[in-house]
């Protein structure tokens, strides 16, 4: 019983069975099973950039860029898609990735390698990025329905197994992600570097380089974030998904990631994920509440925050009473 | 004296002066004029456009100086435009429903300088990192500005609003010289009193702070106030330039350029270093950018990627400005020692 009390994703799961019995109640529809594969597929987009920005706040710095790559990626692929005519998918979605590690790069550099705050540096790179795809875009024009074919469409919403493919490869992605955060080296370098730069880099550890890579995978899975979203909607805009850099800031905090860094869980990560998704919903099907969305969203924030704060100082205590009781 | 500083000579004082930051500020501010000024000279030249430029750049002035002093403490408020909103709500409400202005803008103001305290209260007290907490207030504030208000507009504003913004005094635009005085009060409020150099020491170093004796709680949630306070009066500015008519969405994303004037105006993200005369030559710098770019036919979003460029260039400027200086001192000195070994 102890061990289950401990468990630090209880709160989480308390939320989130919360959440499903206020559904029962209020709103019936939601356990249709259409409602529900919609849900799963039309937030899977959003799993894909809590995942990125996890991995840069593990490593103590913070990415707003992550919606403005994602935008940049979904219009040029379709703009890619239109003028090259016969271009593979495959080719596509690699390009969508390389474009999406381009722009971490860009991002990774600024932040630590000319030592610039990274909350600055990543607001400076996603105004860029977002004002290239505006230009792109020819002046914000928007990429409409007719522009995609189902071969393109078939990227994100064909069906393997009775599942869209959308989720599949969020799944995978989870999968690495959790695979990469629990048995790499290199994930353990960046929780390093974000919990003590200075005693990582008496470790032995190269804190720029290493804080790059984190930059350059959260780009990559932004990347493909974007192609899988202009897949999903078969639309896309210069300013698709703005704002949802708080909304994945909000989610890993929920998830046990502090934001000083040096902290990540997977599992935490990935029932926070759960939770906003099915508070989103909820949200939106209440009638009359959908415009309290975001008030919402900025208490739960505020109340996620104020709760790792508290679980974090009582840890600690109980840590020094632990240790108090061995002597 | 203090030892190992060198006295310096007038003319080695005179370099030094002519290459601070807030300097090269100003010669940045008159070469974009000038750029203007030979690029386009009948338009430049024309009575009133030097005006309206001031004018349509200082819509967001009074917040720059509030982000200042916050930026000074190493913190960032993302929530002032939000707060701006909620001030014009308050304001154009009663307004609608008969109160005289008299009584109607102090009670914005009052509900600006509240919803500050809270921003002061969560990152001062409760030990939340000033970001995410100003993230989160500002979807909430914001947020309930839209449930309160869907999506009406409000249009009944003090007539005062549109003088501040639109009329000119002596040749002077009204806004420019309210600006300048509120600069003036925040010059004294940063640079000769107590508080000022609290905030420096903060930003420095808050633990050594709090060890030296100070009250950085309180401090941290004052400064949060003053912020509130000023995106108050932001709120004349900006409604007042838009011609009087607020809404859930107004000012959204003028919190970066805030960030951005603030940044180039040598102010360190990281806190504790730069000033307040920076940050207002960098406002008028923006103003200037602002119109040259709408000239070449930038809207809003193809602005972002100039906002964008110079906000980091700024900052990677100021944050190494004194490393790089630093480091060529090095070199030399390191030449210098070869030079004689050999």
């Amino acid at each position: 019983m102890k061990h289950v009390l401990k468990n630090r994703n209880l709160g989480l799961i308390v939320g989130i069975v919360v959440m499903l019995i206020a559904a029962w109640f209020l709103t019936p529809q939601f356990y249709g099973m259409s409602t529900f594969a919609s849900m799963i597929r039309n937030n899977c987009v959003y799993a894909f950039l809590a995942v990125a920005e996890m991995l840069v706040i593990m490593s103590g710095a913070i990415d707003l860029s992550g919606p403005s790559v994602l935008a940049f990626t979904a219009c040029a692929t379709t703009l890619l898609y239109r003028n090259i005519p016969g271009i593979p998918m495959s080719v596509l979605i690699l390009l969508a990735i390389l474009m999406g590690v381009f722009c971490g790069v860009l991002s990774g550099l600024v932040t630590f390698y000319f030592d610039v705050q990274p909350m600055i540096a990543t607001l400076g790179t996603s105004y860029i990025i977002r004002g290239i795809t505006y230009f792109m875009t020819g002046k914000g024009q928007q990429m409409l329905p007719n522009y995609y074919t189902e071969e393109f469409k078939r990227i994100a919403t064909g069906k393997i197994l009775g599942l869209y493919n959308i989720i599949w490869v969020t799944i995978l992605i989870l999968i690495l992600a959790g695979i990469f955060l629990n048995y790499r080296q290199q994930a353990r370098r960046m929780l390093a570097i974000g919990s003590n730069k200075e005693s990582a880099q008496v470790a032995g550890i190269n804190v720029r380089l290493t804080g790059l890579k984190g930059y350059m995978i959260a780009g990559g899975i932004c990347g493909l974030a974007g192609i899988m979203y202009a897949a999903n909607y078969s639309m896309c805009l210069y300013s698709s998904a703005e704002g949802f850099e708080m909304t994945a800031i909000a989610t890993c905090i929920l998830g046990g990631a502090a934001i000083t860094g040096g902290e990540a869980r997977i599992s935490g990560n990935i029932l926070a994920i759960l939770l906003m998704t099915i508070i989103t919903v909820f949200i939106s099907m209440l009638p009359g509440l959908s415009i309290w969305a975001d008030a919402i969203q900025g208490i739960i924030i505020i109340a996620a925050v104020l709760l790792n704060i508290f679980m974090a100082k009582s840890s600690e205590r109980n840590e020094l009473k632990e240790r108090g009781q061995r002597m | 004296m203090i030892a190992g500083k060198k006295m310096l000579t007038k003319k080695q004082k005179a370099g030094r002066f002519l290459i601070r930051w807030e300097m090269l500020l100003m010669y940045l501010l008159i070469v974009l004029n000038l750029v203007l000024l030979i690029m386009r000279p009948d338009l430049y030249l024309k009575p009133g456009t030097l005006a309206s430029m001031i004018q349509s750049g200082l819509n967001i002035c009074p917040m720059v100086l509030g982000m200042s002093l916050i930026m000074m403490m190493g913190d960032v408020d993302v929530s002032c435009t939000a707060n701006m909103v909620v001030c014009a709500y308050a304001t154009g409400k009663l307004m609608e429903g008969g109160i005289p202005p008299a009584i109607a803008v102090p009670a914005g103001l009052a509900a600006c300088i509240v919803l500050g305290a809270v921003n002061g209260f969560l990152v001062a007290y409760m030990g939340m990192p000033a970001v995410i907490t100003t993230i989160a207030t500002s979807l909430l504030y914001r947020g309930m500005v839209r449930v309160a208000l869907g999506t009406n507009v409000l249009r009944v504003f003090p007539d005062f609003y549109s003088t501040v913004m639109w009329e000119e005094a002596a040749g002077i635009p009204v806004c420019m010289i309210l600006y300048l005085l509120m600069a003036a009060v925040f010059v004294v409020i940063l640079h000769k009193s107590r508080y000022g150099r609290a905030l420096y020491m903060i930003g420095n170093n808050a633990t050594t702070a709090e060890y030296s004796g100070m009250n950085v709680r309180k401090i941290k949630m004052i400064t949060f106030m003053i912020m509130g306070f000023m995106s108050g009066l932001a709120s004349i500015f900006y409604i007042g330039r838009l011609g009087g008519g607020a809404q859930s969405a107004t000012g959204n994303g003028e919190e970066m350029t805030v960030i951005a004037i603030t940044a180039l105006g040598g102010v360190s993200a990281a806190g504790g270093s730069g000033g307040i005369y920076g940050p207002v030559i960098a406002t008028f710098i923006m103003a200037v950018l602002k119109y040259s770019l709408s000239l070449l036919g930038m809207d809003d979003n193809g602005r972002k990627i100039f906002i964008g460029i110079i906000l980091i260039v700024a900052v990677i400027v100021t944050s190494t400005e004194r490393g790089i200086i630093d480091d060529l001192k090095e070199n030399m000195r390191k030449k210098r020692q070869a030079r004689y070994k050999n």
